[in-house]
């Protein structure tokens, strides 16, 4: 159990033990940059959550604020790149490496000030994996139950080995929570409001007008969070967002159209900052319908497409082209891929050899969502100029839920991803369990090959080994042509010029410790 | 006591509407295309999540099973619970029905107030200036989106001047009323403009009666005349239309409550209609249907005060 891996998870845990260190012996923030900082920030946003309850939340409205209100073990850094220590300051990992071994820190006490006990620990990780309400198993399925000796020992026993495991251990339904809380306000009042050992506590929340975090007063490094309140405003209508942030009634807008960006560039007092996410579109052909089995004929579809055109005319340029279905802020993200270019000559030629003409396409789109009815309208300008004409079905966002996974209701879909945990496993599994979404949509069974190496790169633990499988994954995705990339968006967010240390990571969490704007 | 047995009776006669508006909003829910426990899930579904919230929502169940539960529930005062916002739908309307209520009664006596004096100058003063202008006034609070006015309202005298908040209804009545006011004057906008061209075309009217003409010959004073005679008179009709627009008010918010961040039904209602939260919609329905028939019967019982001709439950008028 002892024993330490020289690999990924050596080095992991070597780093981990360093700034365990650092955070455990210092326990002080950096110097604080500005002289006399706001008492509180507003944020508008134009959704409320529902549920704060992180066992049974749905939805990113609520996932993303859970960074600040809870903390698990550890944690993806802020530029998603890479999974931090968070509470804990370092971990073994047994020789079958089901085993995982993980110090805390002494002395964590939560935000109402009781201590971080070992029956906590236990409780938060049962409750994720036992929980029949949590939508989020997927992510801890693979845990078979924690034990801790003590409240600085967790020891967690996986049922098999998994290249995954740090990541999905970085999912918030694993952030510690209050055991004595739960039993004190019972399950229904637990969807209002957690304990945790976050920067930050839910002091009030008005549902549909806004949800007000205080300082943690118990919170472990000192100085921090630099900004005492922090309200999340509901501002429905984007207009009015954009209007509240010029005028000053807020700080921060988060969810702005692609436009409105482009509109708030020209003022000075904002700072429009369209911040790195794992949010791709790509389009989904349905290879069970006999006109798109032939392989030609997707790739001419592919050919014919042109993402740098999605790029400029629905973003305004805020988005980048996509070459794959996986976020070039991946770490496993494969960048030999070319975008769709737009090679007319090529596509129509390939549509000459398949023996088609006058190919008649629907493509699904999701109802009330003007980037998909965007999408769908360039497809149709773009795939006329080699005589495919694409019909837009457009339907109401619960029936195109719903219709979307029955494979005789479309043969072309928008489809997207963002990802919960910094790992593609999570991803692959929609993709390669055909029984979840039929090929996430596109009716194809990928082929042993691929699930080989799929398998594979899900128990790998050299990391770069990891890679190589991943990209041959990409590569094979492109080589099929099922699904044709169109763009990677940021997350939307404009700032007054004076607030620093704004952190949206690529997994959209919100991390404010050292979000502050002068007064 | 015919007016109060006419009231009764009229009472009595909501309970089959309301039972079959119930059974209609009931069908109407799951005749809509898409499944509940989807759309409750969101993107990322879990197929055994999906299975047991199906089975938790009561979906694997016939449709006469569904109802007898709910309909069992209702008389038990249980409107069910939403698989959202995990509270109960009565607790979930009732914060927000007071804010769109509230801010319907706001339009409606801003409505009032502006409309009825306008539109009887207007009217008493036919295509003079006065008339124009207030015409004119009609005419811009037909054609402007309230959406704009909203908007217009709310650079101009809320954002960076704190004369008003810019979102969000506060936490005092004293709040509640002060950030009611801005989007219950855009609510009334286009509600003023028609209520002006009704009012004015029926002071026109009740103007060239011959009751009127026969009242000034009697040598009543013009006060008497003109609001004992005329705009009593030339209010029975609009009477029947501010019911119909306060009705109107209470479904058509969810643009305004958008705009000024007010926690009102309107949204709640579009999004449980979206998410096929079907024990908050047959709420939302239940609370709507119930106040149509109130204001229906309170329009009936005005006429009755505006014209003591009208008697409730006679049978002659």
């Amino acid at each position: 159990m002892d024993k330490f891996m020289l690999n990924r998870r050596g080095f992991l845990a070597g780093a981990a033990a360093l700034s365990g260190l650092a955070a455990f012996g210092g326990l002080a923030a950096p110097q604080f940059a500005l002289a006399a900082p706001q008492e509180k920030i507003v944020i508008g946003r134009p959704v409320d959550s529902d549920d704060l309850d992180p066992v049974t939340c749905l939805g990113n409205i609520n996932i993303f604020i859970f960074n600040l209100i809870i903390d698990g073990l550890v944690k993806t850094s802020n530029d998603g790149s890479e999974i931090e220590l968070n509470l804990a300051t370092g971990y073994e990992v047994d020789e079958s490496g089901t085993v995982w071994t993980f110090h805390v820190q002494e002395g964590l006490v939560f935000s109402d000030g009781s201590p971080v006990t070992a029956e906590d620990w236990e409780w938060t990780f049962t409750r994720a994996i036992e929980s029949e309400d949590s939508n989020w198993h997927m992510c801890v399925e693979n845990i078979d139950h924690v034990e801790c000796p003590d409240d600085t020992t967790v020891i967690i026993y996986c049922k098999e080995e998994a290249a995954s495991t740090l990541a999905n251990l970085c999912i918030f339904t694993l952030g510690v929570q209050s055991k004595a809380y739960f039993e004190k306000v019972g399950a229904d009042e637990y969807h209002n409001g957690i304990i945790g050992t976050g920067p930050y506590m839910v002091k009030e929340w008005k549902r549909g007008e806004y949800l007000t975090l205080a300082a943690n007063p118990n919170y472990r490094v000192e100085g921090q969070p630099y900004t005492k309140e922090v309200e999340f405003k509901i501002v429905s209508d984007d207009s009015a967002r954009v209007i509240q942030l010029q005028g000053n009634d807020i700080d921060i807008a988060t969810d702005l159209p692609f436009a409105t960006l482009m509109q708030l560039e020209n003022d000075p007092n904002i700072t429009v900052q369209p911040d790195p996410s794992t949010m791709v579109y790509w389009i989904s052909i349905n290879t069970t319908r006999e006109k798109l089995m032939d392989r030609k004929v997707r790739e001419a579809l592919y050919l014919a497409t042109n993402s740098q055109e999605f790029v400029d005319t629905i973003a305004f340029g805020y988005a980048t082209a996509a070459s794959s279905v996986f976020a070039p802020t991946s770490e496993f993200y494969y960048g030999g891929l070319d975008q769709p270019s737009g090679d007319i000559e090529a596509a129509k030629k390939l549509l000459e050899e398949a023996g088609v003409s006058n190919l008649e396409l629907s493509i699904l789109i999701r109802g009330g969502n003007e980037t998909h009815k965007a999408i769908g309208m360039i497809l149709m300008k773009q795939w006329a100029e080699i005589g495919v004409t694409v019909k837009l079905d457009e339907r109401e966002a619960t029936s195109y839920q719903k219709d979307r996974k029955d494979l005789t209701q479309y043969d072309l879909i928008v489809s997207g991803w963002s990802d919960d945990i910094q790992d593609p496993s999570e991803f692959m599994q929609f993709i390669f369990d055909f029984n979840v979404n039929s090929g996430y949509y596109s009716g194809y069974h990928q082929p042993e090959e691929m699930q080989a190496l799929n398998a594979q790169a899900q128990i790998e633990l050299d990391n770069e080994v990891r890679k190589d499988l991943y990209a041959q994954i990409q590569q094979g995705f492109r080589d099929e042509g099922i699904y044709i990339p169109i763009m990677v968006t940021p997350w939307c967010n404009a700032l007054q010029s004076g607030v620093t240390g704004w952190v949206q990571t690529p997994l959209g969490n919100y991390r404010f410790e050292e979000l502050a704007r002068e007064a | 006591m015919e007016t109060f047995k006419y009231i009764l009776r009229r009472v009595l006669q909501m309970i089959p509407v309301f039972i079959v508006s119930l059974i209609v909003i009931f069908l109407m829910m799951r005749l809509l295309p898409g499944d509940a426990a989807l759309a409750t899930l969101g993107e990322k579904v879990d197929p055994k999540v999906y299975e047991a919230l199906k089975e938790n929502m009561g979906l694997n169940a016939s449709l006469w099973d569904q109802f007898t539960i709910y309909a069992s529930n209702l008389l038990q005062g249980d409107l069910g619970s939403s698989y959202k916002y995990k509270m109960p739908v009565a607790e979930l309307i009732g914060s927000r029905m007071v804010v769109t209520l509230c801010l319907a009664l706001t339009a409606a006596i801003i409505t009032i107030i502006v409309a009825l004096p306008l539109g009887y100058l207007a009217g008493v003063k036919k295509d003079k200036l006065p008339d124009v202008l207030v015409r004119l006034f009609a005419l811009v609070g037909l054609a402007a989106p309230s959406f704009w006015v909203g908007l217009v309202l709310l650079i101009t005298l809320a954002v960076g001047t704190g004369l008003f908040p810019t979102s969000g209804w506060g936490k005092d009545w004293g709040e509640h009323l002060w950030a009611l006011l801005l989007p219950g004057f855009t609510l009334a906008f286009a509600s003023i403009a028609v209520v002006i061209r009704n009012v004015r075309n029926n002071v026109v009217d009740v103007r060239n009666a011959d009751y009127v003409d026969f009242g000034r010959s009697k040598g009543l004073s013009s006060w008497v005349i003109s609001t004992g005679y005329v705009l009593r008179n030339a209010l029975i009709p609009t009477a029947t239309l501010l019911a119909l627009r306060i009705i109107g008010m209470l479904s058509g918010s969810v643009i305004i409550e958008n705009i000024f961040g007010l926690p009102g039904i309107g949204a709640l209602l579009v999004e449980a209609v979206t998410g096929r939260e079907y024990a908050t919609v047959q709420g939302c329905v239940m609370v709507f249907v119930a106040i149509t028939l109130i204001v229906n019967l309170l329009t009936d019982i005005l006429y009755s005060v505006l014209d003591h001709r009208i008697q409730l439950g006679g049978d002659r008028a």
